[in-house]
């Protein structure tokens, strides 16, 4: 081997030489053979990966699933809520009392938020107001934390003025009562509104959105 | 080519001292003149590696439960992308590696592989073989089909013939009275860890044959050829082109003759109150099954399955001539000939009715078998022994 | 956040993936190489009916118009005849009938064997999942089968519920199958008229794909493997001989 070493030191140019200008049968036989056994191995990997695939029939069913739901919210008095799921996603409901609409509003509240005006797009165009909302006694929000998809709690937010809230049990971040995250909060975006319209005045339509017809969950800024 | 320059080379070399002398060892390895039995082995690492991939994309879709293993099975038939393609693999996949399998063992005993030194790889592969039995057997139970379920109900009960503990071991193994989902569970977990096992007796007894080197089929002719070559570059292209012969049998079976292999009843699920008319096992597990059926006492029938691989494992002992290549040892190789004949007269009978004529023709195969291995082997050995003794006592003087 | 970090990783997945699965996608996933445009289907998969469809797919039509009314193909789906029908709403509208999903077996309409004995003579309809592999005569059997129904000649008593069909292979010709088939019961939207022996063939030919669908893209792939074998194989052996030769 140490001879080898020296060989080369000294005459690089001439090892080189003889391996490169003209390649031999074999060196071309041999290159062909792994190149044409290493693509097949590659190919044989195709039907493994494509296993892992999900099924065909139902990728076609998951896109015609039923998108829209209807929830009735006669029962919710003012300052309750209640959740429901919606395309396997939970959906926080709340009914707000006349104090909490105008806690909504609290300049010292607005101050602790991340994105008081919803500039970022977590909701339908309608919604873009001081109550997050469609109808201010009614907030709708899809309970998934902006941050790594855990599902905050609906609590009182104690620093907050008394607006409702949702709290993260994962890493504590703290949304008001109109889903909007509070400032340095691991979270990076308000809860997102669900498309949505009111059929009469005690039903919402989950999936439907009459304004802005092109919004959907695939719409807003991150999920 | 001069790789000690390679910068990456050398970064490997310092980090992992022993890969370059693995690499040396193995391209370098010396090989005597072997024909082309002798790539039987490549094949065989192959079709286990494309077991062992495939058998892990299938567990991913299968459930080891009695009310969804079948339909699971028919899941990954009809629903999931390929499936099909994989199950194909791994269901040809097995019978194809048994018949390179059986050509290996056989292989053995015809070259006389199993001789000092290489007793530990001819035990090793034996164990392997015992390993991947009970690996296809397992396996043949999880899609809880008509045959899965009596073939498996069948053989287990065969252990109920162990005098005394027999019923209770039985329960024990079964996990209840009777073969059901508890088995089923014990069945797909014994399944899917002994390919691992496999894997590592594999590398045992690869290791083993490395530190003896392959055995020279040459030695015993009228003109040894004592050269060797190294392993690389002649002896890979050799497997290679051996195994893409291999390969396309497989391809050729898989995809041209897939009901060459499956059972039709196997495609019916498990019915405990409703036994299908013939029982048979797959063709490479059919030799035993019918040294079982032909001794007409359940408990002689289990001993005569076990006894006959037993002697196989005894066979470096029984057979302790010099000489190994039975092409040029007359009663040896009669002897192994009459076996090779018999072994298939076994398969044939395993995989038939149990009319008076097949289990006839399968005693008479399980005498010529314990003949070949108890009797003629021995004899052969004693007596060129006692040739090449007399002959070396009549070079000395 | 986790997605956007899947993706990348994903996409060279999905790119390898579709590169090296073309030709078997070509075949496979393609619902009809000899129908219409796969771009006109898409658009509007229950508007414009096809000119042509394949044996299978009249025989599918078949199946869920006549044969499943007694007869139950539980291994498979209604989800997976979405190679023969390309429209899902369409495949959900029939599961929805039979009070079933896209997901749930082809159940049989009996609610139990001894109901289904009761309606047909005494004989359970048998399930239709691997009929074709699994019946005695095959798919050439069941083909003749259907067609085989003769008015009952004299000298023969039939039991009531009982049916004259030479063919037929049990009970001595008198079959407790009443006949399915009937000239010109199906409109087939490629034209195709359906005569007795048509539908015989076109629903034999469904049996057929229901007991192994992937038949023709299994042979393609066959095919293609061997090829690439043959090509390996030689190149090896050119190799090797260079190899004894230079040694």
């Amino acid at each position: 081997m140490t001879r080898n070493h020296d060989a080369s030191t000294a005459h690089p140019s001439l090892d080189e030489e003889s391996l490169l200008p003209r390649p031999t049968r074999r060196t071309v036989l041999t290159a062909g053979s792994v190149a044409l056994g290493g693509a097949g191995a590659c190919t044989l990997a195709a039907p493994f990966l494509d296993s892992l695939r999900r099924t065909r029939a139902s990728s076609a069913a998951s896109t015609q699933e039923e998108t829209v739901l209807d929830i009735s919210v006669q029962d919710l008095e003012p300052g309750a809520h209640k959740i429901v799921v919606w395309q396997g996603m939970p959906v926080a409901i709340q009914r707000r009392t006349p104090e909490m609409i105008r806690a909504l509003e609290d300049p010292a509240l607005l101050a602790q938020l991340l994105d008081p005006q919803s500039r970022i797009r977590q909701q339908p165009r309608e919604a873009e107001n001081a109550h997050r909302s469609l109808r201010p006694d009614y907030g709708v929000y899809v309970t998934i934390c902006t941050h790594l998809g855990c599902v905050p709690d609906y609590q009182n937010i104690t620093s907050l003025p008394a607006s409702g809230g949702f709290f993260c049990p994962c890493h504590g971040s703290q949304f008001d009562g109109a889903g909007r995250v509070l400032r340095n909060m691991p979270a990076p975006y308000n809860l997102p509104v669900p498309p949505l319209h009111f059929v009469d005045d005690h039903t919402i339509r989950l999936g439907e959105s009459l304004l802005s017809p092109h919004y959907g969950m695939n719409s807003i800024q991150q999920l | 080519m001069n790789d000690n320059t390679h910068p990456t080379r050398s970064w490997l070399d310092s980090r992992l001292p022993f890969l370059r002398p693995f690499c040396q060892h193995m391209t370098r390895f010396p090989m005597p003149p072997v024909n082309l039995l002798w790539t039987l082995g490549a094949c065989l690492m192959v079709a286990f590696g494309l077991m062992v991939v495939s058998g892990l994309f299938l567990s991913l879709h299968y459930q080891p439960d009695l009310a969804q293993a079948f339909d699971s099975v028919e899941a990954m038939e009809r629903r999931v992308p390929s499936g099909w393609l994989i199950r194909s693999i791994h269901t040809g996949g097995v019978s194809l590696l048994f018949a390179a399998l059986y050509l290996h063992v056989g292989r053995g005993l015809w070259y006389g592989s199993y001789k000092a030194p290489r007793e530990l790889v001819w035990l090793s592969g034996l164990f392997l073989m015992l390993l991947f039995m009970t690996t296809a057997f397992a396996g043949y139970v999880l899609p809880w089909g008509q045959m899965s379920y009596w073939g498996a109900t069948v053989i287990t009960h065969a252990v109920e013939a162990i005098p005394g503990i027999g019923h209770g071991l039985l329960v024990y193994l079964l996990g209840e009275d009777t073969l059901g989902g508890v088995a089923l569970h014990r069945f797909f977990i014994l399944h899917f860890t002994l390919g691992f096992i496999i894997a590592a007796v594999v590398g045992l007894h690869i290791l083993c044959l490395h530190g003896t080197g392959s055995s020279n089929p040459t030695l015993d002719s009228p003109h040894p050829d004592r050269t060797t070559r190294p392993f690389a570059p002649f002896y890979v292209v050799k497997d290679c082109l051996a195994v893409c012969v291999f390969l396309a049998l497989f391809a050729g079976l898989i995809f041209f003759l897939p009901g060459l292999l499956g059972k039709l009843d196997n495609i019916i699920p498990a019915n405990p109150l409703k036994t299908p008319t013939d029982i048979t096992p797959e063709w490479y597990l059919a030799p035993w099954f019918a040294m079982l059926r032909a001794v007409p006492s359940r408990l002689g029938g289990l001993i005569a399955a076990a006894t006959s691989l037993l002697v196989l494992f005894i066979l470096p002992w029984l057979d302790q001539s010099p000489r190994h290549n039975a092409t040029y040892r007359p009663l040896a190789r009669m002897g192994l000939g009459l076996f090779f004949i018999a072994f298939i007269i076994l398969i044939l009978a395993g995989m038939n009715r149990a009319t008076p004529l097949w289990v006839w023709l399968s005693r008479g195969a399980m005498l010529v078998w314990f003949l070949t291995f108890l009797g003629l082997l021995p004899l052969a050995a004693y007596r060129e022994r006692q040739a090449s003794d007399a002959s070396t006592q009549g070079d000395a003087p | 956040m986790m997605r956007s970090c899947l993706r990348p990783t994903g996409m060279v997945f999905l790119a390898a993936l579709s590169l090296a699965h073309l030709p078997a996608t070509a075949r496979a996933d393609d619902p009809a190489p000899t129908q219409a445009p796969a771009a006109a289907q898409v658009a509007a998969p229950a508007a414009v009916p096809p000119t042509t469809m394949r044996p299978e797919e009249r025989g599918l039509m078949i199946f869920q118009q006549v044969c499943s009314s007694c007869h139950s193909m539980e291994r498979a789906h209604y989800g997976d005849m979405i190679d023969l029908q390309p429209s899902v709403t369409a495949l959900q509208h029939w599961a929805q009938q039979r009070h079933a999903g896209l997901e749930s077996p082809i159940a049989s309409p009996y609610p139990s064997v001894a109901v289904g004995k009761a309606n047909n003579g005494g004989d359970y309809p048998p399930d239709l999942s691997h009929i074709a592999r699994t019946i005695r005569g095959g798919p050439d059997y069941i083909r003749q089968m259907l067609a085989g129904y003769r008015p009952v000649p004299p000298g023969v008593t039939l039991a009531p519920n009982t049916y004259y069909n030479p063919i037929a292979l049990t009970h001595h010709h008198r079959f407790k199958m009443r006949p399915p088939l009937h000239e010109g019961m199906i409109a087939f939207p490629d034209g195709t008229q359906a005569t007795i022996p048509q539908m015989a063939s076109d629903v034999t030919a469904f049996l057929q794909w229901a007991d192994d669908s992937h038949r023709s893209t299994r042979h393609f792939i066959g095919t293609a493997v061997l090829l690439y074998l043959a090509l390996l194989g030689g190149i090896l052996l050119a190799l090797w001989r260079l190899l004894k030769k230079e040694a």
